[in-house]
């Protein structure tokens, strides 16, 4: 079975592949003039590099939007239950683990959406919300809304800085965290 | 509820972000006690000196090393200035240990270049916010006595890291008011001098810095204006944020020799926090 990847390269290629080379004919220069995006035979290795890297930006982009959507299902199912302690928890675990899987896939989205997802660990990474506070819930709901936003600005992220403080989630609890590890690096 | 204000020393201020929980309880229920509380743009320049230094250093490393790893080796492999590389050492180990969840990884794999990605984009928030919670909202005032134009400068987003840097004073060229201060709280800092040189040295009650806010101060009494350079200043440090305290009522204080000597000098009641 194909990838996501796969599909839609095989995809774009048929749809941009040219009619008159599939007749084995060739352009010549005074026809490559007037027909716009026309690509040299010479250049097809050029095109093809840089039509598989938007294919994949494109692939990374939709698995993107779709990890959002389900963590927008999330927020939905966390305001819907916002009675139900333990239900409320296991949301919480399951964000955690999007919210992860968001960070492997940043490569395709602005640096401010790297810079939400490290803002949103600090809430959810020790479950620093506490899930009975309404306030908090709703405030955790607001900032997982911003990941709908197009393209995230530094202003979205102070926003959300903004929210947590209003609902007594603190933003500077990793750094006062009574976790005492002692971290050894070992040697590669 | 008491009506009396408290005034915040640095060492507060810091504890307040980074310290553990169970301090920064110690902290709150004192603060409850009070309905205005207050510091100073003195405090606020040990405070970018000492704690916006180090997660400003941490950030900056973290962003060019890319690798938490390296980062925390280099921090502890740093010897000039035992007490200040633990106090980064550890604000490292502690948001490596949050981010992470883990006690030990390799380092040179991708789990430590993440985790130095993370932790330089939360660096980045929390330089980028904490100029603005220690001014408008850790405490009700912050006076300005002294006008210190040092103080004034925010940490700057200079393209991937922070500039951090304290402008330096001259006496030749002075900006503030810390000579005038001076002059008029006098009494007060010849009081601290006094007390300063009943100490015994061969008991060790004197440590080197309460012998050296001595020696500003008779720099200061001989002419207050060489007081104002960048050096002086700071030496003075305990002494000048106690004078300016006073008009508080009360200091709130880890430092044992500022609550136990400057302020027992001046009569400032002090909080002295265990």
């Amino acid at each position: 079975m194909k990838d996501l990847t796969e599909e839609l390269l095989d995809r774009e290629n048929k749809s941009q592949a040219d009619p008159l080379d599939q007749l084995g004919m060739r352009r010549t220069t005074a026809i490559e003039g007037k027909i716009s995006g026309y690509k040299t035979a010479e250049k097809t290795g050029e095109y093809m590099e840089s039509s598989l890297v938007t294919t994949r930006h494109e692939a990374a982009r939709l698995e993107i939007d779709d990890k959002i959507e389900e963590i927008l299902d999330i927020a939905d199912e966390l305001l819907e239950n916002s009675k139900d302690l333990i239900l409320l928890d296991n949301l919480l675990d399951a964000l955690n683990s999007s919210v992860d899987e968001l960070w492997n896939l940043r490569d395709g989205r602005e640096r401010e959406y790297a810079k939400l997802i490290v803002l949103l660990k600090t809430i959810t990474k020790s479950k620093c919300i506490e899930l009975a506070n309404q306030k908090q819930v709703t405030a955790l709901f607001e900032i997982l809304q911003t990941f709908k936003t197009p393209r995230i600005a530094e202003i979205d992220i102070k926003h959300c800085v903004r929210v947590m403080k209003e609902a007594g989630l603190d933003p500077y609890k990793p750094l006062r965290s009574d976790q005492k590890l002692k971290i050894v690096i070992e040697e590669a | 509820m008491t009506s009396t204000p408290l005034f915040l020393d640095t060492s507060i201020q810091i504890s307040r972000r980074g310290d553990d929980p169970a301090e920064i309880k110690k902290i709150d229920d004192v603060l409850k006690g009070h309905d205005l509380l207050a510091t100073s743009s003195f405090v606020r320049l040990e405070f970018k000196q000492s704690f916006i230094q180090d997660l400003a250093y941490l950030h900056r490393n973290l962003v060019l090393e890319r690798s938490f790893a390296k980062v925390l080796a280099g921090v502890r492999a740093l010897h000039s200035h035992p007490g200040h590389i633990r106090k980064a050492s550890m604000i490292l180990e502690i948001l490596g240990g949050y981010f992470s969840n883990a006690k030990s990884f390799h380092s040179d794999s991708k789990f430590d270049s993440d985790l130095a990605e993370q932790l330089g984009l939360y660096l980045e928030i929390i330089l980028e916010d904490i100029w603005e919670w220690f001014n408008q909202e850790s405490v009700d005032y912050v006076s300005d006595a002294t006008e210190c134009i040092r103080s004034r400068t925010m940490p700057r987003r200079k393209t991937l890291v922070f500039d951090v840097r304290v402008e330096k004073c001259k006496s030749q060229k002075i900006r503030c008011n810390l000579n005038k201060f001076f002059k008029d709280k006098e009494a007060q800092f010849r009081a601290i001098r006094d007390h300063i040189n009943t100490l015994d040295d061969a008991r060790k009650d004197k440590p080197d810095e309460l012998k050296r806010i001595a020696t500003i101060i008779d720099l200061g009494l001989a002419n207050p204006d060489d007081l104002c350079n960048s050096k002086e200043c700071r030496g003075l440090g305990d002494a000048l944020i106690a004078v300016e305290a006073l008009h508080f009522k009360e200091l709130f204080t880890k430092d044992k020799d500022q609550a136990g000597v400057i302020c027992a000098a001046i009569a400032l009641k002090s909080d002295l926090l265990f």
